[in-house]
C-alpha cells in the first residue's frame, strides 16, 4: 500500500514539475531604447505613371509588445536652418495623395521587427519636379494612459523626398543663387552665414566650403560645412563659427551642387567689421577736429556762456 | 670723366639694341646640327617637380594595341608613365547611408602625382560607372579636375564621397598622373563597399509623469519629475525633437495654466502654472539663442505640433555615428491655492525627426 502511495505521489511529482506553471520575474523594462526605424530618409525618383513600394522596418527594441500607429502629413520646408514645417495645411503637397500606407495600426512583439509599405503611385500627368511628405510613426507602450497622470508619448518622422521626372541638363547658374554671404560679427563671436537658394525644380545636394586667405599676414584657412539638401525653389542656411584674429580678408565660398557643378562667391571683410573701424574712425576725427579747432570752440563757448 | 661716360652709355645702348641673340650649339656632326631643341606647333612641355618631358601632342610611337587580357601602350609615353596605384581602401567606417570614406593609396608614385577615382556598382566595372569629382561628389564623365594630389584626397585619412544610393555595394579603382603624358591605367578595383539605410533608435525613459500631491506643505509646487530623450541615428544632419502637449493639465472644468514663458524666450521661473526645461545648452533650432534655456530657463508648452523644439544635434554625423545622445526635459508645475482639489492630466508629445 504505501509502495503505491510512494510511486503515485513520484508520478505525481514529476508531472507537476513539468506541468505546473513556472514562476515569472517580470523583467524591468529599458524605456531608453524603444524603436529603431530604418529608413529614416526616403529618397523615391520615379516617373509619371510609374507605381513603386517602399519598405520599412520598425524593430521593437523592449521587451514588451508595442503598438504602433501610423499617419502620412505633408512637409513644408519654410525654416531655412532645419527646413521643416509639418502638417501645413496650406502647404501645396498632392505627393500625400499619391501614397497609400500598406497599414496603418498594428503590434509588433517584444524584440520583434515588422515591415510596413508605402504605396507610392504617381499619376500619369503629375508635373516632374520634387516633391515631399512625413511619415510619422507613435510607438504605444502598453503602459501608457495612465488616468491619473500627464501621459508621455512620441512619435518619429520618416521624411520622403520624391523627384519625379529626370532633371534636364542646365548650366550650373540656373540651379542655385547664393542669397547671402557674410560675416557676423558679434561681441567676440564671428560666424560666418551662408544662404543658398536652389533656383531648379528638383532637390539639390549641396555642400559649401569657405577659404578665408588673410590679405597681410597669415595662413589660408579651409572650412568644409556640412552637406544640405536644398529642396526645389527653397533656401537652406549654413551658420558656421569662425575662429579669426583681426585682420582684413579674402573669403572665398563654392557651393558643390553635386556632379562637380560649383557656384563660387568672394567677399572681402575685416575683423573687427568694417562698420566697427569705421565707428572709431568717426570718433577719432571728431576728437581730432575738435583738437584742432580747440581755440575757436572755447571762444564760441565763451560767448554763449557769458552772451 | 665727362667725356668717357657718353661714350660708355652709347656703348650699352648699342649693344642692347644691335646685339644678336645667343644661340646655343645643338648636338651636330660632320653632315647635321640639331638647332633648337623645342617643338613645332604641336610641341609641349609637361614639367613637375620631379621630372620634365617634351612631347608632341597627338602622336606616338605606336598605336594601343589591346585585347582581353592584355594592352600594350605607346612606346615612349609607356615607358614613363605613372605607377598604377593599388586598390583604394573603400569603407564605410560608420554605418553612413550615403556616403563611403575613400582612402588613396598612393603606391610607388610620386609626391606631385595626382589622382582620378572611378567608382561603381558592378564590381567588373562593365556597367554604372561614375567618377569622384574634385567636390568628391560623382559624376558621369571623368574631367581634369578629378585628378588631385595626394593631399587633396586628405592624404591617409582619406575623403567621403557622397551622393551614393543607400543600401547599395559600391566598388573603387584609381589611376595616376603625373604632368600631361603619364596617365596610369585604373588599378586593382578594392572590396566592396556597402552604403547602410539610414536610421534612427528613439526611447524615453518613461510613459507617464506622476507628480507629488500638490499642498500647502509643498507650497502646490513639484519641480522634481523628467523624462530623459535618448536617442541614435546615422542621419547625416542630425534630428530635432519638438514637444507639445494635447491642452493645459486638467481636472474635471478646472485647469492649471501653462507657464508664460515660451520657447524662444523662456524664463526663470516665477509665479505659477505647468513648464519645461531643456537640458540642451546648444539648442540651435528654433528662432531663440542656443542656449536661451541654460540657466533652468523655463517655457510652457504649445499646444501647437512641431513648433517648440527642446532638443538637437546639428552637427553633422559622419564618423562615428550618433549613439544614445541624451537630454532630459524637467517639468515643473506650480498650482495656486484656488485649484480645485483633484486630478490634473495632460498629455505630452515629444516629436523626432532626421534632419535633412
Amino acid at each position: 500500500m504505501i509502495k503505491t502511495i510512494t510511486k503515485y505521489i513520484a508520478i505525481f511529482t514529476v508531472f507537476a514539475y513539468f506541468l505546473l506553471p513556472k514562476s515569472a520575474f517580470a523583467q524591468a523594462v529599458d524605456y531608453r531604447k524603444i524603436i529603431r526605424i530604418t529608413p529614416v530618409i526616403l529618397n523615391i525618383n520615379l516617373n509619371p505613371g510609374q507605381q513603386q513600394s517602399y519598405d520599412l522596418r520598425l524593430d521593437n527594441l523592449i521587451n514588451q509588445p508595442l503598438g504602433i500607429q501610423l499617419s502620412l502629413e505633408t512637409l513644408d520646408t519654410t525654416d531655412e536652418l532645419t527646413g521643416m514645417v509639418f502638417g501645413n495645411p496650406h502647404a501645396n503637397s498632392p505627393f500625400v495623395s499619391w501614397i497609400l500606407l500598406s497599414r496603418k495600426q498594428f503590434i509588433i512583439q517584444e524584440k520583434d521587427s515588422q515591415t510596413f509599405s508605402l504605396n507610392v503611385k504617381i499619376p500619369k500627368n503629375a508635373k516632374l519636379g520634387s516633391y515631399t511628405s512625413v511619415i510619422f510613426i507613435t510607438p504605444l507602450l502598453s503602459t501608457a494612459n495612465q488616468k491619473n497622470s500627464p501621459n508621455v508619448i512620441s512619435r518619429i518622422g520618416v521624411l520622403a523626398f520624391a523627384n519625379i521626372g529626370t532633371p534636364k541638363e542646365v548650366p550650373t547658374e540656373k540651379l542655385a543663387k547664393i542669397l547671402t554671404f557674410n560675416f557676423d560679427q558679434e561681441k567676440n563671436k564671428i560666424n560666418a552665414i551662408i544662404r543658398v537658394q536652389n533656383t531648379f525644380n528638383f532637390n539639390l545636394s549641396s555642400k559649401a566650403n569657405i577659404t578665408l586667405e588673410p590679405i597681410l599676414f597669415g595662413k589660408n584657412q579651409i572650412i568644409e560645412l556640412e552637406d544640405k539638401r536644398i529642396l526645389a525653389g527653397k533656401v537652406r542656411k549654413w551658420i558656421e563659427p569662425v575662429n579669426l584674429s583681426n585682420g582684413i580678408y579674402k573669403a572665398d565660398l563654392a557651393v558643390s551642387l553635386g556632379e562637380g557643378r560649383i557656384i563660387y562667391k568672394t567677399i572681402f571683410f575685416s575683423v573687427p567689421s568694417f562698420t566697427y573701424i569705421l565707428k572709431y574712425l568717426v570718433i577719432l576725427i571728431i576728437l581730432l577736429l575738435i583738437f584742432l579747432l580747440r581755440k575757436r570752440l572755447k571762444k564760441a563757448f565763451f560767448i554763449l556762456y557769458k552772451g | 670723366m665727362k667725356k668717357i661716360l657718353p661714350v660708355l652709355l652709347f656703348s650699352l645702348l648699342f649693344f642692347l639694341v644691335f646685339d644678336a641673340p645667343c644661340v646655343l650649339a645643338g648636338p651636330s656632326s660632320s653632315h647635321y646640327e640639331l638647332k633648337d631643341y623645342g617643338f613645332g606647333a604641336g610641341g609641349t612641355a609637361s614639367a613637375s617637380l620631379n621630372y620634365g618631358l617634351f612631347g608632341v601632342a597627338g602622336e606616338m610611337e605606336a598605336s594601343a594595341a589591346s585585347s582581353n587580357t592584355y594592352k600594350v601602350l605607346g612606346g615612349l609615353t609607356y615607358e614613363i608613365k605613372a605607377p598604377v596605384p593599388p586598390a583604394p581602401t573603400f569603407s564605410n567606417p560608420a554605418t553612413n547611408y550615403d556616403r563611403l570614406l575613400t582612402i588613396i593609396n598612393a603606391g610607388t608614385n610620386q609626391s606631385d602625382a595626382t589622382y582620378a577615382v572611378e567608382i561603381s556598382t558592378d564590381s567588373t566595372f562593365a556597367s554604372d560607372i561614375h567618377y569622384i569629382q574634385s567636390d568628391f561628389s560623382i559624376g558621369s564623365t571623368l574631367i581634369a579636375s578629378c585628378f588631385m594630389n595626394y593631399t587633396t584626397w586628405n592624404s591617409a585619412s582619406g575623403k567621403f564621397v557622397t551622393g551614393l544610393y543607400p543600401h547599395t555595394t559600391y566598388y573603387a579603382r584609381v589611376k595616376a598622373r603625373q604632368g600631361n603624358y603619364t596617365e596610369s591605367e585604373w588599378g586593382a578595383v578594392s572590396l566592396g563597399a556597402l552604403t547602410s539605410d539610414p536610421s534612427l533608435t528613439f526611447g524615453m525613459d518613461n510613459s507617464s509623469i506622476t507628480f507629488n500631491s500638490l499642498n500647502a506643505g509643498n507650497s502646490y509646487t513639484d519641480s522634481s519629475k523628467n523624462t530623459v530623450l535618448t536617442t541614435s541615428t546615422n542621419a547625416y544632419n542630425g534630428y530635432v525633437v519638438w514637444a507639445n502637449e494635447s491642452g493645459a493639465l486638467s481636472s474635471g472644468g478646472d485647469t492649471i495654466a501653462d507657464y508664460a514663458g515660451t520657447n524662444n524666450t523662456p524664463t526663470t521661473w516665477s509665479g505659477t502654472g505647468f513648464g519645461y526645461t531643456t537640458s540642451d545648452s546648444d539648442l540651435q533650432t528654433g528662432t531663440g539663442g542656443s542656449a536661451r534655456f541654460s540657466g533652468s530657463k523655463y517655457a510652457g508648452f504649445s499646444t501647437t505640433p512641431n513648433q517648440d523644439p527642446v532638443a538637437d544635434h546639428t552637427a553633422k554625423i559622419e564618423n562615428p555615428s550618433l549613439s544614445g545622445e541624451t537630454f532630459t526635459i524637467s517639468y515643473n508645475v506650480v498650482a495656486t491655492s484656488t485649484n480645485a482639489a483633484g486630478t490634473y492630466k495632460n498629455t505630452i508629445i515629444y516629436t523626432v525627426v532626421p534632419i535633412y
